[in-house]
């Protein structure tokens, strides 16, 4: 028995459906047929043209997002690897004056040594008891250097959260670059605050920040004089701050906006890479913190590093 | 011989004062560039030998061996260094400078030096 033209109506409705859920569960391979041309199918023929070119944009969309999620992926290791070569430009940055601070102990080391092996016979215990605690001591200083290189070496962009003393992060900082700074001349003052709460972060991306910070200090008090470097923590308000403020050659108007853009450098040619205040910058928004230069009275610049305290008494994230 | 040992670090400086005065030398010492400098403008005493390293805070090595040179004093230096790059440095400045030893060395390359 022939089909009414309800029936047939009823029919391709259901096929519409059917067609309806299946781009809802993702198959977008497919496109509906239009029905036979009849004048009382033209709405119908107009839904399905409709329902085809969604299906084409819903497949094209697909396309872009495994694009963008490939992209994205791929952005995520360049960043990493980017983050690490700035680091190991600091390394190649410190590696001069880390090599005299570990030569200084050494040296101490190879002394009492000596003493020791050509007067065994003439010292006594006192003496050697002298020599050997200053041998032990000196060994240490030099492990401690080592093991702050090692530490600041590692990859920080996979570094998990502590609760950290600033302070303590100020005091590595300035081990590793302490020795350089003092060499060029530079007078170092330290105001830190004591007391201060710790905080949840890396320890090794702050660490990089306030080297990185240290170091151009460094470069740009090369040709002032007075050479000041101070160094202050402190509270204020929800968030811990780290000021490191130089007499150096300060920084121009028209740059001031430039500074961390990735890339951006004063530095001449294979001098510098450009990252660092980016990196660092970055760095410190992932912490929800921030860096900052600000102004100050007189010559040299005031760059400013402020952490939020809020995740100090929370759980630790990441 | 009079030696003036200049070292900032002070350990080393004490010892090898130390050590060169039981080996029969008069040795007077200085923590700095500038406290050598002091005692060799300053003293009466005329060194015969200055022991001094270079990367020191205030007076680097090399300019306090450019300063004695700029005041005539031509009083022989011996430099001591832990930068490879600081005697390659003191190489090519064209000062004049009698030996070098790198930082660390044994106390016998030391007298070598010196004799």
């Amino acid at each position: 028995m022939p089909k009414s033209s309800e029936e047939k109506i009823a029919e391709k409705i259901d096929t519409i459906i059917d067609f309806i859920y299946s781009l809802a569960s993702g198959d977008l391979s497919h496109q509906l047929q239009r029905f036979d041309e009849d004048s009382n199918e033209n709405d119908l023929d107009a839904i399905i043209e409709g329902l085809n070119m969604l299906a084409e944009e819903l497949e094209a969309t697909m396309v872009s997002r495994d694009a963008y999620h490939r992209t994205l992926q791929e952005l995520k290791e360049t960043q990493s690897q980017l983050i690490q070569a700035a680091k190991l430009a600091s390394l190649g940055e410190m590696a001069t004056g880390v090599a005299h601070e570990i030569n200084q102990p050494l040296q101490i080391v190879m002394m009492h040594s000596e003493k020791g092996l050509e007067n065994l016979e003439e010292m006594n215990r006192e003496e050697l008891g002298e020599s050997l605690g200053v041998i032990k001591s000196q060994v240490k200083r030099a492990a401690t250097i080592i093991w702050h290189l090692k530490a600041f070496s590692r990859n920080s962009v996979t570094e998990k959260r502590d609760a950290i003393s600033i302070n303590k992060i100020v005091e590595n900082a300035l081990t590793l670059t302490g020795s350089q700074l003092e060499n060029q001349g530079i007078h170092i003052t330290i105001e830190i605050a004591e007391d201060l709460p710790s905080i949840s972060c890396k320890q090794n991306q702050i660490e990089q920040v306030l080297i990185n910070l240290l170091l151009n200090a460094k470069d740009a008090m090369k040709s002032t004089s007075p050479s000041q470097l101070t160094i202050r923590s402190f509270q204020e308000d929800a968030f811990l701050i780290v000021e490191v403020e130089d007499t150096g050659t300060g920084v121009s108007a028209d740059i001031e906006n430039k500074i961390f853009d990735p890339f951006f450098t004063t530095k001449d040619i294979g001098k510098g890479t450009g990252l660092g205040l980016s990196i660092s910058y970055n760095f410190l928004q992932d912490h929800h913190g921030n860096l900052k230069l600000r102004k100050k009275q007189g010559q040299g610049t005031i760059f400013r590093i402020e952490l939020p305290l809020k995740e100090a008494h929370g759980n630790l994230s990441d | 011989m009079e030696i003036l040992v200049i070292d900032d670090e002070i350990e080393i400086c004490r010892f090898i004062s130390r050590y060169l005065t039981s080996k029969g030398y008069s040795i007077e010492s200085a923590l700095s560039g500038e406290e050598g400098w002091a005692k060799l403008s300053q003293s009466q005493k005329n060194f015969d030998l200055i022991i001094t390293d270079i990367k020191m805070p205030d007076l680097d090595g090399l300019s306090l061996l450019k300063r004695l040179r700029d005041h005539d004093n031509l009083t022989p230096v011996i430099f001591m260094t832990g930068h490879i790059e600081v005697k390659e440095a003191a190489d090519d400045s064209g000062l004049d400078f009698c030996g070098m030893i790198l930082k660390p060395f044994e106390l016998k390359q030391l007298i070598d030096e010196i004799e």
